[in-house]
């Protein structure tokens, strides 16, 4: 485990849908491929869905099965509910951008 | 994805919700306290709302919320269904019907449409701010521990394809937190493969959610309804025993590995209760699942588990279905109707036994098929006729008279062209028989008749058509009455002589009316020839019986489909001309000595019953090929009509399909079609009910 590694960082842009949901996924797989943890800047995301939040929920559970972790941050507030409704967020709220 | 489609599919089971909410209430206005009305009544707003707010029709939500409110006070007692409410809920069953449409598509909302929709608000507002005796106090008694109410268990499972099918589990949840509070969700991802695999278009989550909230079971149910098909749903009543819970868990336990833990995450049960359940589940409960009924006697009240799969399997039989692709299918089935008589012609030609007898097999078998096609086309005559409770509910207060719809033979299936195109004909017989046929109120209570007048509404089948009948108990016709108005418009001279029937017909003759005032509703003498008019169009007859002072029934005889006959083929000269199979009685032979009588008298004696013959050569100036040989004659019969047609050789048996003359034949009153026979030749099909009328004015005149 390499835990001084700094983050992946990773900036998404647009909407988090069924959409895109095969782009998201590829991307996410590459980023797991780096073994370290993972953080995703939300700022330029404009709206997101199940199967957007499907994908980040699959990607912090493999993450953590290699001992990382999935950082989600700089998101508009109107998703707010929406990813602390499926646990994507640490139950203190969030900082707002 | 396939968003349309289910709002295709919100739209249409919207409409039929509405229709039911409308039976309903009219239903309620003979029997005002009957709780299952009001409960369907209720139901129905409410699902009409809730799937609404899955998709986000907002202006639809809202006002069905309004009207939801109204219902729960009816529901709850603190007001009655009197019928001044009744009149205002069936208003508004008809706003949300306008709705529907323009907020489907998206468009804004007209200014008449949003004027309607404040009056009805207002209107409902009135009833539903209006002071509450006694019941104040019952509703905080149901709901004693108010916010601290321990919270619902709900469990969602959803088939992987919602996603694609353009639902999300997302807009559930935004529907759930409107009416309560989700208390906290866990995603489930013991379902999903790693993301490598995943298809990330289907949805392989699980939800488990605590779920704080007052309203009734039912609601939460209903939150579900739309998603029913694509998942399933487990509710767990708050304060339900442990022993429920104990099921839950165990449900849970052969799709995750930690059932206890997720019902801690979500704070359904505390630590405590857990262990209790757990201590006591090794022997006890987990032995006794499936439960025995005991245990679901338990709690009868706070509600068992959710309906198994099993049970909503059960009352879903149906699917929709395109009526595009259901069209294609039956051209299709047509199609092959043709190219298997094709096939079977040629096999007997080429006098290839083994291949006759799979030929005759294969027809055999299509005709199976056409049977089940056509089938699929039939519906229910009985939603048609409910419509008319409406109608007849408002026109009868209109006219200030009182009347009541009594339907039968709702069941009778009919071609669903058929039904859709019959509707306005029918409409316009009951108007009719409400505003002409039916007395006042006090006239009717001055001849001894009972306050009620009633119109009829009654369907059946009988050979090989349907028969609708709208019958009155009112005035009856007045023969001498349509007689002189008759000849006073010119419609026939005063000297014809004219049995019943004929005059009674009168009376859909174009620029007719006997009315003495011309009402809003239906005389100005422009409706009944429509009538008339439109039934023709479908093949069909009118028919009239009348009494005077019993009332008057119209009769309207309609083929049972537009598409494909079973037909009986003769040759005469070179022509060949299909009989529909359901009007043809028998066959006769047409030798030397019946030859001569019919000849002399234009009549045949059939055993002892005179029967008009018609020599179908003449008719249609063809060259018979007769020889010396006999020929032959087909009889017919179209209601309690017979008559003979003379035609050189019966070939058998033929199915067809019907394809219809240009509007340049539409004045043939004796052909109603042709169809293409196997041979590649064409064929017309007669049209017996005119040809029976050709020959029965040849015998008058």
């Amino acid at each position: 485990m390499n835990a001084v590694a700094a983050p992946l960082e990773l900036a998404l842009a647009g909407e988090l849908t069924i959409y895109s949901a095969n782009d998201l996924r590829n991307l996410l797989v590459t980023a797991l491929d780096q073994a370290r943890d993972v953080r995703i800047d939300l700022g330029e995301v404009s709206d997101i869905d199940t199967a957007g939040l499907q994908l980040l929920l699959v990607a912090r559970r493999e993450l953590a099965q290699q001992g990382h972790r999935l950082l989600l941050q700089g998101h508009h507030s109107h998703l707010t509910d929406l990813l602390t409704l499926y646990q994507l967020l640490p139950d203190t709220p969030p900082h707002e951008p | 994805m396939n968003l349309d489609a289910a709002v295709e599919t919100y739209r249409v089971e919207s409409l039929e919700l509405l229709d039911v909410m409308e039976q309903s209430l009219i239903a309620l206005e003979h029997d005002t306290a009957n709780p299952e009305l009001i409960n369907a009544i209720f139901r129905t707003a409410h699902t009409i709302k809730g799937t609404g707010g899955v998709f986000g029709f907002d202006p639809i939500v809202g006002f069905t919320h309004q009207v939801e409110s109204l219902l729960d006070r009816i529901r709850q007692d603190q007001l009655s269904a009197d019928s001044g409410l009744i009149g205002l809920l069936l208003d508004c069953a008809d706003h949300i019907r306008n709705l529907l449409e323009p907020v489907i598509a998206g468009h804004p909302l007209s200014g008449a449409l949003t004027g309607t929709g404040q009056t009805l608000q207002a209107a409902l507002a009135r009833y539903i701010e209006a002071p509450i005796a006694a019941t104040a106090t019952r509703s905080g008694d149901d709901h004693a521990a108010g916010a601290d109410t321990p919270a619902w268990h709900l469990s969602l499972r959803f088939d992987p394809a919602i996603l694609q099918r353009g639902l999300d589990p997302v807009s559930l949840f935004n529907y759930l937190n409107g009416m309560g509070t989700i208390v906290r969700l866990v995603p489930l991802l013991d379902q999903a493969p790693p993301l490598a695999a995943l298809d990330p278009e289907r949805c392989f989550l699980g939800f488990e959610l605590s779920y704080r909230t007052d309203a009734p079971r039912e609601a939460i149910e209903s939150a579900f309804e739309f998603f029913r098909e694509d998942g399933t749903l487990q509710l767990v009543a708050p304060g339900s025993p442990l022993s429920d819970y104990a099921r839950l868990l165990q449900t849970l336990a052969e799709s995750t590995g930690q059932a206890g833990e997720l019902l801690l995450r979500t704070g359904t049960l505390t630590p405590a209760e857990l262990e209790r359940i757990l201590t006591r589940e090794d022997t006890p409960v987990a032995a006794a699942i499936p439960p025995p009924p005991a245990v679901t006697q338990t709690r009868a009240a706070a509600g068992q588990a959710a309906p198994s799969p099993g049970h909503k399997a059960a009352d879903r039989h149906f699917i929709r279905i395109d009526s595009d692709r259901l069209q294609l299918l039956i051209n299709l089935v047509g199609e092959l109707v043709i190219a298997g008589a094709n096939t079977h012609l040629l096999a007997r030609q080429a006098r290839a036994a083994p291949v006759v007898e799979s030929a005759a097999n294969l027809i055999r078998l299509i005709e199976e098929v056409r049977n089940i096609a056509l089938g699929l086309q039939m519906v229910q005559i009985g939603s048609t006729f409910q419509r008319f409770q409406r109608v007849v509910h408002d026109v009868s207060r209109e006219l200030g008279k009182e009347i009541e719809l009594h339907i039968s033979g709702g069941d009778t299936e009919l071609d669903k062209s058929v039904v859709e195109q019959i509707g306005d004909p029918l409409m316009h017989l009951v108007r009719n028989a409400m505003d002409h046929g039916i007395e006042p109120v006090a006239e009717r209570l001055a001849l001894g008749k009972s306050r009620h007048g009633t119109v009829s509404l009654n369907a059946c089948h009988d050979s090989g058509s349907i028969v609708l009948e709208v019958s009155d108990d009112g005035y009856g016709l007045n023969r001498d009455k349509i007689l002189a108005r008759a000849v006073e418009k010119g419609i026939r001279p005063a000297e014809a002589v004219l049995s019943n029937a004929d005059i009674y017909a009168l009376i859909f003759e174009p620029g007719f009316s006997t009315a003495d005032q011309i009402s809003s509703l239906s005389g100005r003498g422009v409706g009944l020839d429509v009538v008339k008019r439109n039934v023709e169009a479908l093949r069909g007859e009118i028919q009239v019986e009348s009494e005077p002072g019993h009332g008057t029934l119209i009769r309207i005889r309609l083929p049972l489909t537009l598409a494909i006959i079973d037909g009986f083929l003769v040759r005469v000269g070179n022509e060949r001309y299909v009989i529909p199979m359901d009007m043809l009685v028998e066959c006769l032979e047409y030798d030397g000595q019946t030859r001569q009588q019919s000849t002399r008298q234009g009549y045949l004696d059939v055993r002892g019953e005179v029967l008009p013959v018609i020599r179908l050569a003449d008719l249609f100036s063809v060259r018979s090929t007769r020889t010396e040989r006999r020929e032959n004659i087909a009889v017919v019969r179209y209601g309690h009509q017979r008559a003979g047609l003379i035609v050189d050789e019966l070939l058998g048996e033929f199915q067809t399909v019907i394809k219809p003359l240009g509007a340049l034949f539409s004045r043939l009153a004796t052909l109603s079609g042709s169809t293409i026979l196997g041979s590649g030749e064409v064929a017309l099909i007669l049209d017996i009910p005119g040809l029976i009328h050709h020959v029965m004015t040849r015998e008058l005149s």
